[in-house]
């Protein structure tokens, strides 16, 4: 017996432009993408595998937006707050030192967000080797493939493991690992790939979710302190001068006080990457369904929806 | 307590302390005070934000003795603060409680 079902998922296709010349860039992120799942032998296999490894890709560029979102609240928040505190420098040797010490450590800041990113494209990458491999005419060589893009993810984890972010470690938030059994599959490839290595990259998928929760807290206060600079200099004190409002006012105050509700909000990547790792174990024990898909689409758009909030509260200056 | 615990609470520390000093009911006291206490204010501000983006990338195992040697330090230090941040009384209040953290946050890893 054999039937599907069709979820749609549309978001708007765009580059990720910067905020500034567009605001509404990551409402619209991508391309319109239709998810298949159809139960029944092959075809239900094939469909599970693909279906697996497009929300994996849309996760990943979801997630890339959150960990441009991050860098950019530390950088912004940290160039507010060395503006307004500059005057509290007494001279210019002090001032020097101060910003360029700042950009160094914001630097290693933006390596480790770019290495949490990368890690996240290669296992986008091995999720649409497995999708291949899951085709029985799929060729031989894709296990070296698998076994390679495997390798480059190993070779990442330690430097994100080790890291710290805003008072905690990564390697304190993995979550405990899931118990799961590999199903038998009938592509004998795909099976042993699954067999040798699916322990691992789930493993691999919770130092994904630690990461995020890490950065999410980060960010949250990044973005808090930008926020409330942003308030005092572009709400309060325009609002106490003596002098008329700008037109622009009340549309600030507007954007900064919603993003600020957004900040609050800022574990939604966590809980996509929570439900990604789920469902690579429901794909792993063959038994991933329509729900578990929906629910990652569902995490993935929190993400976004976050992120827009984030852009729509930068003032346009 | 361990240098893991100690570390990510003077952090969580440094992270509420920055919010407080950007936080317009802060602004606002800085902005009624005399001079030389102003300028104190934003210098203090700056020191907190070095103080925390350098020790949250830090990597824990170089910091771990130096944590362990300050604990008591450290766990005074943020007591203290937080007290002066929920009260809010006076800026010298809370500026002096800002310094001697970061005082000796400065012990552990180098600050300018």
């Amino acid at each position: 017996m054999a039937y599907s079902h069709q979820i749609q998922w549309t978001r708007a296709s765009t580059s990720t432009v910067r905020r500034r010349r567009s605001r509404s860039a990551l409402s619209a992120l991508f391309l319109p993408v239709l998810l298949q799942i159809t139960s029944g032998c092959a075809t239900a296999r094939l469909t599970q595998f693909h279906n697996f490894a497009q929300a994996g890709t849309a996760y990943v560029r979801a997630s890339q937006t959150v960990l441009d979102e991050a860098g950019n609240a530390a950088i912004e928040a940290d160039s507010l707050i060395a503006q307004k505190g500059r005057d509290g420098l007494r001279t210019a040797d002090e001032r020097r030192e101060f910003i360029v010490a700042e950009d160094q450590e914001l630097r290693k800041r933006l390596l480790l967000l770019r290495d949490i990113g990368r890690h996240g494209r290669l296992l986008q990458s091995y999720f649409e080797t497995l999708a291949t491999l899951a085709d029985p005419k799929a060729p031989a060589t894709l296990g070296t493939a698998a076994q390679g893009v495997f390798d480059s993810i190993g070779r990442l984890s330690p430097a994100i493991k080790d890291a710290s972010l805003g008072g905690v470690r990564i390697q304190d938030h993995i979550p405990q690992a899931t118990n799961f059994v590999v199903q038998v599959f009938k592509v004998k490839a795909l099976e042993n790939e699954l067999k040798v290595r699916s322990k691992a990259i789930e493993r691999e998928i919770a130092l994904q979710e630690a990461a995020f929760s890490v950065v999410s807290s980060t960010l949250e206060t990044d973005l808090t302190a930008k926020l409330q600079v942003e308030e005092t200099e572009d709400v309060i004190e325009p609002f106490a001068a003596a002098k008329d409002l700008p037109k622009s006012w009340a549309a600030s105050r507007e954007e900064i006080l919603r993003a600020r509700v957004a900040a609050s909000s800022a574990r939604a990547a966590q809980d996509a990457t929570a439900k990604l790792r789920e469902s690579f174990v429901a794909l792993v024990e063959n038994r991933l369904s329509e729900p578990s898909i929906a629910g990652i689409i569902v995490a993935i758009n929190s993400m976004l929806d976050l992120t827009d909030e984030i852009k729509k509260a930068t003032p346009s200056k | 307590m361990d240098s893991a615990q100690i570390y990510s609470s003077t952090l969580e520390q440094l992270n509420k302390t920055v919010v407080k000093l950007t936080s317009p009911e802060w602004d606002a006291k800085v902005q009624g005070a005399p001079p030389e206490e102003r300028r104190q204010g934003l210098a203090e501000l700056l020191r907190v934000q070095h103080a925390r983006l350098v020790l949250a990338n830090a990597a824990l195992q170089d910091i771990a003795n130096a944590l362990k040697a300050n604990e008591q330090n450290l766990l005074d230090g943020q007591k203290a603060l937080q007290g002066e941040l929920d009260r809010l009384a006076t800026v010298e209040s809370v500026l002096k409680a800002v310094s001697s953290l970061i005082n000796v946050v400065a012990r552990i890893v180098p600050l300018v």
